[in-house]
């Protein structure tokens, strides 16, 4: 278990030397978010209608940025085989590597998100779905995103073959997602999707480690 | 004459009805002829690759 | 070691082109009776006219954008867990063939929803979840082409598979899930549960057709990706030999 929170604080050291990549994930999320009311339009009931749908969209395409320096330093400097071959079971390595990358990304995207709801004059009742919803979410983007990012290294145009792998499979997620904060500002209940999120998170938590770990293995082969 | 114009009008959906099956077809045909051309150019390549190693061994041999 | 390698194939190749006449043969065969039946036979449709029979194709195409997606991930399993060699290269023919099917379900449900829903595309569930299953397809082939060893490439696109396979209800799920949030559900359904059997049979033998001609393109394909192997193997050895 140690060895795990060596991995988890490791990465985490590394994250904090390299502050600009979380802050760009964030920066990212707004920037983006913030080009919708020129593409539609400023009026605030359209706005309200759209804010859910574009504070996922907006964290799924952050997460898809940061994907990238999940594994690539460690595969581009070696260390990734000294994981590979270390005794502790690879799946839990990634597992590691998972949670110090959503705690770099997912978690600031949390915080950032309710800046994004009161541009968009969403309902603050809904605010806390909106959190518990992205709280449960973010971690299965980070899961799942880190098999496309473990699949992918060494390939040629690996930068644009991840989103081709990733998006369809963030699909799931968008959807309850987006369903939670709607039920919730419809003064409905939000709880069937926000446990739907929570059994995605439990099945990609036990798969994304496992198929990860496989194509780590692949790559430093 | 008239049996085939009413057939081929499909009760008014001649204009999808056709453009499916049509497509069918050509996606049907091309996937096989597709896979036909590689075959044919993988099993050229092999000959070519072959004839040189025979030749080689029969200068070997002279 | 090449010997081992590819005595396996080899009786693979011997074997399919013992097999190909008798499968081609009954493709063609099907899907002309098919053809006949679903153009000349069945009757029309009481509410959606002479259009249903492009049921005949696209029910058929979106059966077997499933089926390919599953033969694939049995074939990525057993790459994976037994390193077969055919078993990956099953995977890899298998994938252009599914992504066809796949566009040709969704091309002949646009052709279908025109007249019956007014538009070329509907977010239906049914549509929006074969969209998703040939994004999926997409990925796997562009990641089996993405590395300059064949090999990894294929290994790769295993993983992907299997994971993609796990995702696959998930996502047909959500999505159902999600049309039903957003659209009333008195949209036309495309294939009811009750077929009548004048209708049933033509499509079931279409089915088999399409399933047939699969059979058949299939062990053409790996015939020759067993043939690129072979070749590149011996381009290997020539390059060494020089």
């Amino acid at each position: 278990m140690s060895a795990f929170a060596d991995v988890v604080a490791r990465d985490l050291r590394l994250a904090l030397r390299q502050r600009g990549d979380a802050v760009m994930v964030v920066l990212f999320f707004v920037l983006t978010a913030m080009l919708f009311p020129f593409a539609v339009g400023p009026e605030p009931n359209l706005l309200a209608r759209l804010a859910a749908g574009v504070i996922w969209v907006t964290a799924l395409l952050a997460v898809l940025l940061s994907l990238e320096r999940l594994f690539l330093a460690d595969f581009e400097d070696g260390s990734l085989e000294l994981l590979v071959l270390a005794p502790t079971p690879l799946s839990l390595t990634v597992l590691a590597k998972v949670l110090a990358h959503w705690l770099t990304t997912g978690l600031p995207l949390i915080a950032a998100a309710p800046l994004i709801a009161l541009l968009y004059n969403m309902d603050e009742a809904a605010l806390p779905v909106l959190m518990l919803a992205m709280l449960l979410g973010t971690p299965s983007l980070s899961l799942t995103g880190a098999v496309g990012a473990a699949l992918t290294l060494g390939a040629r145009r690996g930068g644009v073959l991840v989103p081709l792998l990733v998006l369809p499979l963030y699909i799931p997620v968008l959807i309850f997602g987006v369903a939670a904060i709607d039920a919730a500002l419809a003064g409905l209940s939000a709880r069937p999707y926000l446990l739907f999120l929570g059994a995605i998170f439990l099945v990609s938590s036990v798969v994304a480690p496992l198929a990860s770990a496989a194509a780590l293995r692949q790559a430093v082969e | 004459m008239e049996q085939m114009q009413t057939f081929l009008a499909m009760g008014g959906y001649g204009i999808f009805v056709w453009p499916a099956f049509a497509l069918t077809a050509v996606i049907l045909i091309g996937m096989l002829v597709t896979t036909l051309n590689h075959l044919r150019a993988v099993q050229s390549d092999l000959d070519r690759l072959q004839v040189p190693e025979q030749t080689q061994a029969q200068e070997a041999r002279q | 070691m090449n010997m081992h390698r590819f005595a396996n194939p080899g009786r693979f190749v011997r074997l399919a082109e013992r097999i190909l006449p008798w499968t081609g043969g009954l493709a063609v065969l099907a899907l002309g009776i098919g053809l006949y039946l679903s153009l000349f036979v069945s009757p029309a449709d009481y509410q959606q006219g002479e259009s249903v029979r492009i049921m005949y194709v696209h029910v058929p195409a979106a059966w077997m954008a499933l089926f390919v997606y599953t033969v694939i991930a049995a074939a990525s399993a057993s790459a994976l867990i037994w390193r077969h060699p055919l078993a990956d290269l099953v995977a890899r023919a298998s994938a252009p063939v599914g992504a066809g099917f796949t566009f040709l379900a969704l091309a002949t449900g646009s052709l279908w929803g025109k007249p019956m829903w007014g538009t070329w595309w509907v977010w239906d569930a049914r549509l929006t979840s074969v969209l998703v299953l040939f994004f999926l397809y997409l990925g796997h082939m562009a990641l089996s082409n993405a590395f300059d060893d064949q090999s990894r490439g294929n290994r790769a696109a295993a993983v992907l598979a299997l994971v993609g396979f796990i995702n696959v209800p998930i996502i047909k799920f959500s999505v159902d899930w999600w049309s039903t949030l957003h659209q009333p559900a008195s949209v036309v359904r495309l294939d009811g549960p009750s077929i009548h059997p004048s209708m049933l049979w033509p499509l079931l033998i279409m089915a088999l057709g399409f399933k047939l001609y699969y059979v058949s393109l299939l062990l053409l394909r790996v015939k020759g990706e067993v043939m690129a192997a072979r070749l590149r193997a011996r381009s290997m050895a020539a390059l060494d030999a020089t």
